[in-house]
């Protein structure tokens, strides 16, 4: 069902353009399809209820009202996080108690993800537009940061719908999975992934990466294993081949760049690996968003050409909203250095402010979605990036 | 102590909801993120003047509703006077029929005239829940600046979809980006709190507003030859909303007993391709939809449409009409409305309360005969003879804001078989120039005034300084 939604016209598109480049010309018509909303997500959460069945890890449910609402749960059927069967079936089979503590903390997490998405994320993403409307005509400081913007935007987007999801499905006594952990600590490419769209990242892992060997039959079977999971993961995100090719580069980056990322140690390895990997990642992404080969490699090529950058006025924003973009990237990554930081110690966040600074705290939240959000009329709000997988 | 029950957990939710809506309508009261209203709130104050004019139990007769194109084309001050009766211009800008319907029915609160004329451009212009952001923007003005209670409540759900609403009923959810996009109006609006300057609501307003004042170009005409006409008549096309908005209207105005009229202003003659296929196509619909409501097409009028003074100068989709151009048309308006209502509508200027209230407003002394104890303007003849020609009277009045004085002669149109009036006559003047004690004199060209011109009277114009003091009129001539 996937391969016919979503591969059907880049599979006929790829096999015409392979005859052309050896002189056969071919006419194929392509499909006039709809993608249906999340199809990737809802296919791969089914996928891994039928092959854990198959393999005997799950008992198949006889209560289709409950598969029913596994399948089709409202908060995270679009864009994940991608849950398992063993872990939501039960969830929706057991019955569920109101819990204040959990209720609070969802809205907490959803608050906090409409925030990412409607202050930070659509902000950016209007930015990221321009950049990569016309990346020919781009000095080298503005490449990076089209390329930094853009790899704010994606975590910030993605990771806001995951906590929304999370945060609602919370409020309802649901518990789903993690899907982001901070990946911008993250101190090898390898961690990056543990990191990045967990529930993705790990369904490749337990459904592909280990059935293909894993790292059990030497050095260059894992390699390949690793190419073939990154490239497929590539697809899944899109039918085009600069996805694939995003999918290789990040493969490939695991492959060379670790081994080189384990040497560091201590605290230059805390400081300097997340940078590594930071950069490696966000020249990654030029294939993610660029329009096409050519839209991709003229952002490399820009970012080569050197310059500074000229943002405000390439971009045609204010000081003020410059100012507020960058304060609300710092507060975002400062949040997750504080988190980071906590794990790093091994020491769970224990304070628990008094109820009516946590709801006096929600109330300062929404003002700040009301006064600073990019939505209305007057300004072009965007919808989650991860809507067109 | 244990909170798990979703009642209460529910209830801090709302607080904290009730919290944030309060910060919203706290800050929408005190005019936080209040657009700017470019010094001059036309659409506001013709809602005050409106509930003005009703609280001073002054009646209106003819009610013009539209556009931008209405309240550029149609001079209310000028067909006041020439109707004798009090017509008034409501309008905005950007808006469309399902608008007109709406400021229709709660205009009917505070007036109860005789004709309505609905301007047509407002049918094909847009509609509503399909607004680009500048129309929705014109569209919330335009309902701000109506404030009945239950009609705005109602045309809310009718004229914005859902996800409007909010922007439409809130300025601070409409505006916010002033926080990044203009810190410094934030500040001030802040710092003024309500303090900000309403409608200037001083001397008479009928609802006009004319930005333009001089008309196309000899580059714009040459661009009409050589580019072709802007707009294509074969891709204006009505929507439904519009036309159930028209329905609706002629359905109110047969209830309520008011005469609805359909006036289609006019573009240059050259500005829309297409015009007879466009014509043809609304003149269909709104017969079959709307049957029995007369049409007034002044594009066919090519005394208007042809005239490039008449015109803004543009090429862009939207052309409205200059001052000159506006008084023209509101001649052929005023022409029309006396054929076929004259019985229905009041004769007021015979009343001294309705000269009173009109005396020295534009377009007065073009339409009226000043009144004794007129104190604006000075008479200098009156029914006098020249040549063969009858002079019904040579008047001089300030005008446009008192910034130049006007010389008038009003002149019968002579008889069939008479010659023609000539286009222009001399007049011979003793004056003083203010500060100066030396009495001079001076001949003045009078211009014969194609937009103040009727069947039956010829007007003749010049302007003049407000400084010079004019002692006595010594004669005419060629």
């Amino acid at each position: 069902m996937l391969g016919y939604f979503k591969y059907a016209n880049f599979f006929i598109d790829s096999w015409v353009t392979a005859w052309g480049a050896v002189g056969v010309e071919m006419h194929a018509s392509t499909l006039q399809i709809i993608l249906p909303v999340g199809i990737s997500f809802y296919t791969f959460q089914t996928l891994s209820y039928s092959i854990d069945i198959y393999r005997n890890r799950l008992e198949p449910t006889r209560d289709f009202i409950s598969f029913a609402a596994f399948v089709s749960f409202f908060p995270q059927l679009v864009a994940g996080p991608i849950e398992r069967a063993s872990a939501l079936l039960p969830q929706l089979l057991k019955p569920r108690t109101f819990s204040d503590e959990r209720a609070s903390s969802g809205i907490r997490l959803a608050l906090w993800g409409m925030f990412k998405k409607v202050v930070v994320a659509d902000r950016l993403a209007g930015w990221v537009d321009v950049y990569f409307a016309a990346p020919e005509e781009l000095a080298g400081g503005d490449a990076a940061l089209a390329l930094v913007f853009f790899g704010r935007q994606l975590y910030l987007d993605f990771s806001a719908y995951s906590d929304i999801a999370i945060g609602i499905a919370r409020m309802l006594g649901i518990e789903l999975m993690t899907n982001f952990r901070r990946p911008y600590f993250a101190r090898s490419f390898s961690d990056f992934w543990e990191r990045w769209h967990i529930s993705l990242s790990s369904w490749f892992r337990d459904y592909v990466y280990i059935p293909l060997g894993g790292s059990r039959n030497g050095k260059w079977r894992t390699w390949r294993n690793v190419l073939v999971v990154f490239l497929v993961s590539g697809l899944w995100h899109g039918a085009s081949w600069n996805f694939v090719i995003w999918g290789g580069l990040n493969g490939l980056f695991l492959i060379a760049v670790d081994p080189l990322l384990t040497r560091f140690k201590g605290r230059v390895q805390r400081v300097v690996a997340p940078l590594v990997v930071t950069a490696g990642w966000c020249l990654s992404l030029a294939f993610f968003r660029g329009q096409g080969w050519g839209g991709a490699t003229e952002m490399l090529k820009a970012l080569m050409r050197g310059g500074g950058s000229a943002a405000v006025e390439l971009l045609g924003t204010t000081e003020a909203e410059w100012r507020l973009a960058w304060w609300s990237i710092v507060a975002v990554l400062a949040l997750d250095a504080w988190g980071e930081w906590h794990e790093f110690r091994a020491k769970p966040l224990s304070w628990s402010p008094p109820r009516w600074i946590r709801w006096a705290g929600y109330a300062v939240v929404s003002w700040a979605i009301v006064l600073f959000g990019i939505y209305g009329v007057n300004l072009d709000d965007a919808q989650f990036i991860y809507f067109q997988f | 102590m244990t909170h798990d029950s979703p009642f209460k957990f529910g209830l801090r939710a709302v607080a904290v909801a009730a919290v944030v809506v309060a910060g919203v309508l706290v800050s929408d009261g005190i005019w936080l993120f209040q657009a700017p209203l470019n010094n001059n709130p036309h659409v506001e104050k013709r809602w005050e003047a409106l509930r003005k004019l009703h609280h001073d139990s002054i009646p209106l007769d003819v009610l013009i509703v539209g556009n931008s194109h209405s309240y550029t084309g149609i001079n209310p001050k000028h067909l006041s006077a020439e109707l004798g009766a009090n017509a008034f211009v409501l309008a905005n800008n950007g808006t469309n029929w399902a608008d007109s319907e709406w400021m229709i029915r709660e205009a009917l609160n505070y007036c109860s005239p005789k004709v309505i004329v609905l301007e047509t451009y407002g049918c094909d212009h847009s509609e509503p829940g399909m607004e680009g952001k500048t129309h929705f923007v014109d569209q919330v003005r335009a309902y701000r600046a109506r404030n009945e209670g239950r009609i705005h409540w109602e045309s809310a759900w009718d004229l914005f979809s859902y996800d409007e609403l909010p922007a439409a009923l809130s300025p601070t959810l409409l505006n916010h980006h002033y926080t990044w996009t203009d810190p410094e109006r934030v500040k001030s609006n802040f710092r003024r709190k309500r303090a900000i300057d309403g409608p200037d609501l001083e001397g008479l307003f009928l609802g006009r507003f004319v930005r333009f004042t001089t008309g196309l170009t000899d580059s714009l005409l040459t661009k009409y030859v050589d580019d072709g006409a802007p707009v294509d008549g074969n891709e204006l096309t009505m929507s439904e909303a519009n036309l159930t908005a028209g329905e609706a209207i002629a359905e109110l105005c047969t209830e309520r007993g008011i005469e609805l009229v359909l006036l289609s202003l006019p573009m240059y003659k050259e500005h829309v391709a297409h015009m007879a296929e466009w014509t043809s196509r609304r003149e269909v619909a709104w017969t079959e939809r709307m049957p029995g409501v007369e049409h007034l097409n002044f594009q066919e009028l090519s005394d208007l449409a042809d005239e490039p003074a008449y015109f803004e100068n543009t090429y862009g989709g939207n052309q409205h009409m200059t001052l000159t151009g506006s008084i023209a048309a509101t001649g052929y308006l005023a022409q029309n409305l006396m054929q076929r209502y004259d019985s229905i509508l009041p004769s007021r200027d015979e009343t001294a309360a309705w000269h009173e209230l009109f005396e020295g407003e534009e377009g007065y002394y073009a339409f009226q005969t000043p009144q004794n104890g007129d104190a604006t303007a000075s008479t200098w003849a009156r029914q006098a003879t020249f040549e063969s020609y009858q002079i019904q009277d040579i008047l001089s009045f300030p005008t446009n804001k008192d910034k130049v004085v006007a010389i008038q002669l009003r002149m019968a149109q002579p008889d069939a078989g008479e010659p023609a009036p000539p286009k222009q006559l001399r007049t011979q003047w003793l004056f003083r120039v203010n500060g100066d004690s030396a009495v001079q004199r001076a001949l003045i060209p009078l211009e014969i005034a194609p937009h103040l011109t009727r069947d039956d009277v010829v007007r003749y114009r010049h302007f003049i300084k407000p400084d010079i003091t004019l002692l006595k009129l010594e004669g005419v001539g060629r």
